[in-house]
């Protein structure tokens, strides 16, 4: 055992460390992903306000009769809201998706099919991110309470992005020595704790492994399944009774009258 | 009672493991949620901002019409309404410039505290209110200066769950660790020459890791499958919306419980090592085909060849223990191979969860093959490859399976056991934590983890109370008194899932859950077991044919569930599991009392 505990020691102080490390590591890992998520639903918040104010205004301009592509102070109204932080243009569409106003002159007349009203097209705001690219976009009813078209933002995330990217340098940075502090708390806490446990490795030197019996190689074979599992009057708690209590030392066979009845062995 | 030196030894080695993980993730913790704070306050300010610059555009637009600030109908509601919609903004007022408060919602924080990132004037916003007459008023918005630590109680949550999945782990392989360790000394005196697998003898602690991966392949799935299944729905639209949910995990249970019998008697013509390689090898083909697929038949079919391969793996590890095991220390074997489920139980539906969260479904699912790979190569790498198979064609209790169902079917005491304990039981346990728990929490809008952390409080709080149940029943002799009262507690458990309207509500259902069908558990065994030597049947038989049964209840638990639900609403079908449970309990106690014991004489006179 001596020369094994060395070896155990390295061990499981290996197994300790890795895992401290790895759980911290992951634990940072989740937080920054949760952290991400976060800032972008707060971003999109902000944003929505945005969309949302421009959908108010314009649907104050639709209830009093007027078509979509006739509310021409529109224009004045997009150019105020994306002031807004990060936003690169606003633009309305119409139900086919053709875009009727934006804040990007040479992008009217285009058409967006993503943004086309069709019959999956539900109430609700819509948020889609590519790369470092979110369209937020709601749609706009009439007065008739009928879809109309869509209002959508369009926000470059590059602000957000770097942010993201310092944080997960000042991560990284604080990552590395709070995983050495874990690798190397982990080897002295296993060493003292290996020390301060030497009774217990002279017990398990000396002892084969206590009451756990399950940990133990039988000494004799065991029966097979089948024969151990369908004698009809197996009931192992009674026959060890009536062993212990009755039957001389030896094995069964050589037994007196008081052994168990040969109908009951397998 | 003399301890388990080596088990000593590793209890004290995973308690410095999570004394070390909690220090360290502590600290950890606080210095990421610092460097998050620097850049999400300047972000909530700016957010606040729009919210100021909404309120004062229409507050102005009125002002601009000439209505005084005071007499402006709706003002106050405006303010409620964005303070209710934005968690982060805890006060906004509108007051005159000699600071009277025209109108206000929500608490303004008395004394904003100074913020390692934000100074107290960073967490107000004030904007001028104008009218026809210049200033009329100031709009003031106050940010939440803890909402960021509030906001964290999920990553606070997560992180804690990691901790818990690692010190399990860490626990599983310092227990192995320890036992090759003693294992190479016995072998030869030197640590080297000692190898597992070449012949030496059998160790039943080294079956422990195989089963927890592969427990935990199936595990991780769990947060998932019938909202998956949902997804998945409208690719079969001839089939019941309902039945397309709860069938998959209805198939699951049955393919399980019906390969029990098969399993025992493969693993006993090829051999233990062997059948559990290729039931593990069948669940890990099962599992990635079903993340690779789109549609819900074909999902269905490889939940079903996942189902397969689980339970004969499984029944196959029983067998193992069954073989290298006697009377006098079966039952600690058995603790063995249970204490791997359930702690994969802890594990898995917590990290499938997050895993579902941040990579998809179907991610989940090839993590759950590889954990089966993985349960497959350790068992081939620690169990020896020359062990001894079982006499083809006899598996574990099966052979005298007609006679023994007979026997025991008329005795009533057993019949009454499983219709009214074990059946209904099982139809809770399965039906409310792998279908219903899923399915409201998502419609509540709860995430993966979520799901995953509420359906693991089940499988700790059962660790808890099990063998407390197990021992008082057993020490007062009330069996049956702990199988009523269980049924009973199932029902007071499942209120406030019924009732309670809060987020709090299913994390306490489902840990009083655990915790009642815990009371259940142990004294159902005991009575199967009671009974089997009263009517003459072998224990194992008679334990084979109660595990059969109460997994065929099962089988049935999503669909019942879902027919409830169908037929009002996931709270109510909660409350009918509950009453289920409870009624049938009280029927059980009836009938048993009444049932004749058919004792044989040798019971009468040891």
């Amino acid at each position: 055992m001596i020369g094994g505990r060395h070896a155990l020691a390295w061990q499981v102080s290996g197994i300790i460390a890795l895992t401290v490390a790895t759980a911290i590591a992951s634990a940072l890992i989740l937080a920054f992903l949760k952290f991400n998520q976060r800032l972008l639903d707060i971003t999109s918040d902000r944003l929505a306000l945005v969309v949302e104010e421009v959908r108010r205004q314009t649907e104050t301009g639709l209830a009093l009769g007027l078509e979509l592509a006739e509310l021409e102070d529109l224009s004045g109204v997009l150019q105020r809201a994306s002031r807004a932080r990060d936003v690169e243009r606003i633009e309305i569409w119409n139900g086919q998706g053709r875009i009727l106003f934006s804040t990007q002159s040479d992008r009217v007349g285009g058409h967006d099919a993503t943004t086309a009203l069709g019959p999956g097209y539900g109430p609700g705001p819509r948020r889609r991110l590519q790369g470092n690219k979110l369209q937020l976009s709601l749609p706009l009813t009439d007065g008739l309470g009928r879809m109309v078209g869509t209002v959508g933002v369009t926000a470059c995330l590059g602000n957000l992005q770097r942010s993201l990217a310092s944080v997960r340098h000042g991560l990284l940075m604080m990552a590395t020595p709070v995983v050495s502090i874990a690798l190397v708390l982990s080897l002295v806490a296993v060493i003292l704790t290996l020390w301060l446990s030497r009774r217990v490795r002279s017990q398990i030197a000396r002892h084969d492994g206590g009451d756990e019996a399950p940990a133990l190689p039988p000494r004799t074979p065991p029966p097979a399944p089948s024969q151990a599992m369908n004698q009809p009057l197996a009931q192992p708690g009674r026959l060890r009774v009536v062993i212990t209590r009755e039957s001389p030392p030896g094995p069964p066979a050589n037994r007196g009258p008081t052994a168990v009845p040969p109908r009951w062995r397998g | 009672m003399i301890r388990d030196p080596i088990r000593t030894l590793v209890f004290r080695l995973t308690a410095v493991t999570l004394a070390l993980l909690l220090i360290l993730s502590l600290l950890a913790s606080w210095l990421a949620l610092h460097q998050f704070e620097r850049v999400l306050f300047p972000e909530l300010r700016l957010k606040a901002q729009g919210v100021a610059e909404v309120l004062t555009r229409q507050i102005d637009r009125a002002l601009g019409y000439g209505v005084p600030l005071a007499e402006l109908p709706g003002l106050s509601a405006a303010l409620a309404t964005e303070v209710a919609a934005h968690p982060d903004i805890v006060y906004i007022g509108v007051e005159t410039p000699d600071h009277r408060i025209l109108a206000a919602q929500g608490q303004r924080p008395a004394m904003p505290r100074r913020s390692a990132v934000a100074a107290p004037d960073d967490l107000e916003i004030l904007a001028p209110l104008t009218g026809q007459h210049g200033l009329e008023a100031w709009l003031r918005l106050s940010l939440d200066p803890d909402w960021v630590a509030k906001a964290s109680t999920d990553l606070i949550l997560e992180v804690a769950s990691v901790i818990l999945i690692s010190v399990l782990v860490a626990f599983e392989v310092l227990l192995l660790v320890a036992h090759l360790s003693l294992g190479r000394v016995r072998a030869t005196g030197t640590p080297r020459a000692y190898r597992p697998g070449s012949g030496s003898p059998f160790n039943l602690v080294f079956l422990r890791l195989p089963v927890f991966l592969f427990c935990l392949s199936e595990e991780v799935t769990r947060p998932f499958i019938p909202t998956h299944a949902q997804a998945l729905a409208p690719t079969a639209p001839w089939l019941p919306h309902d039945l397309a949910v709860s069938l998959p995990i209805t198939l699951f249970m049955l393919i399980w419980a019906l390969s029990q019998p098969l399993g025992a008697r493969l693993s006993g013509r090829i051999g233990r090592r062997r059948a559990f390689i290729l039931a593990a090898l069948l669940s890990a083909l099962g599992l990635t085909l079903t993340a690779l697929t789109d549609h819900l038949l074909a999902f269905m079919a490889w939940r079903c060849l996942t189902a397969l391969g689980y339970g004969l793996a499984l029944i196959t590890a029983q067998g193992m223990v069954v073989d290298h095991t006697k009377g006098h220390n079966r039952a600690s074997g058995m603790a063995l191979f249970i204490g791997a489920l359930l702690a994969a139980g802890v594990c898995g539906p917590v990290a499938g969860g997050i895993i579902t969260d941040e990579a998809g479904a179907t991610t989940t699912l090839l993590v759950g093959a590889v954990l089966a790979l993985m349960a497959a190569a350790t068992l081939g790498l620690l169990l020896p490859k020359g062990e001894r198979h079982g006499p083809p064609g006899t598996p574990a209790w099966h052979r005298d399976l007609s006679p023994a169902i007979v026997k025991l079917a008329r005795n009533q005491r057993f019949t009454a056991l499983m219709a009214f304990s074990a059946i209904p039981a099982k139809v809770a346990a399965t039906g409310i934590l792998f279908c219903l728990i899923p399915l409201l929490l998502t419609e509540s809008g709860a995430d993966k983890a979520e799901i995953g952390r509420v359906q693991m409080l089940y499988f700790l709080f059962f660790i808890i109370a099990s063998p407390l149940a197990a021992n008082l029943s057993d020490r007062w002799q009330i069996r049956r008194g702990f199988i009523v009262g269980g049924g009973l507690a199932t029902l007071a458990a499942l209120i406030p899932l019924a009732l309670v309207d809060q987020a709090w509500g299913p994390y306490l259902a489902i840990a009083l859950f655990g915790a009642a069908q815990a009371l259940i558990s142990a004294p159902q065994l005991s009575l199967v077991t009671q009974i089997a030597t009263r009517v003459r049947v072998a224990e194992i038989t008679a334990i084979g044919w109660y595990r059969l049964l109460e997994r065929l209840g099962g089988a049935l638990g999503p669909l019942v569930v879902i027919g409830l639900a169908a037929s009002g609403s996931y709270h109510e079908a909660a409350l009918g599991i509950g009453l289920v449970c409870a009624g049938s309990a009280l029927l059980f106690w009836l009938l048993y009392r009444r049932a004749s014991p058919a004792l044989h004489a040798l019971e009468t006179h040891p």
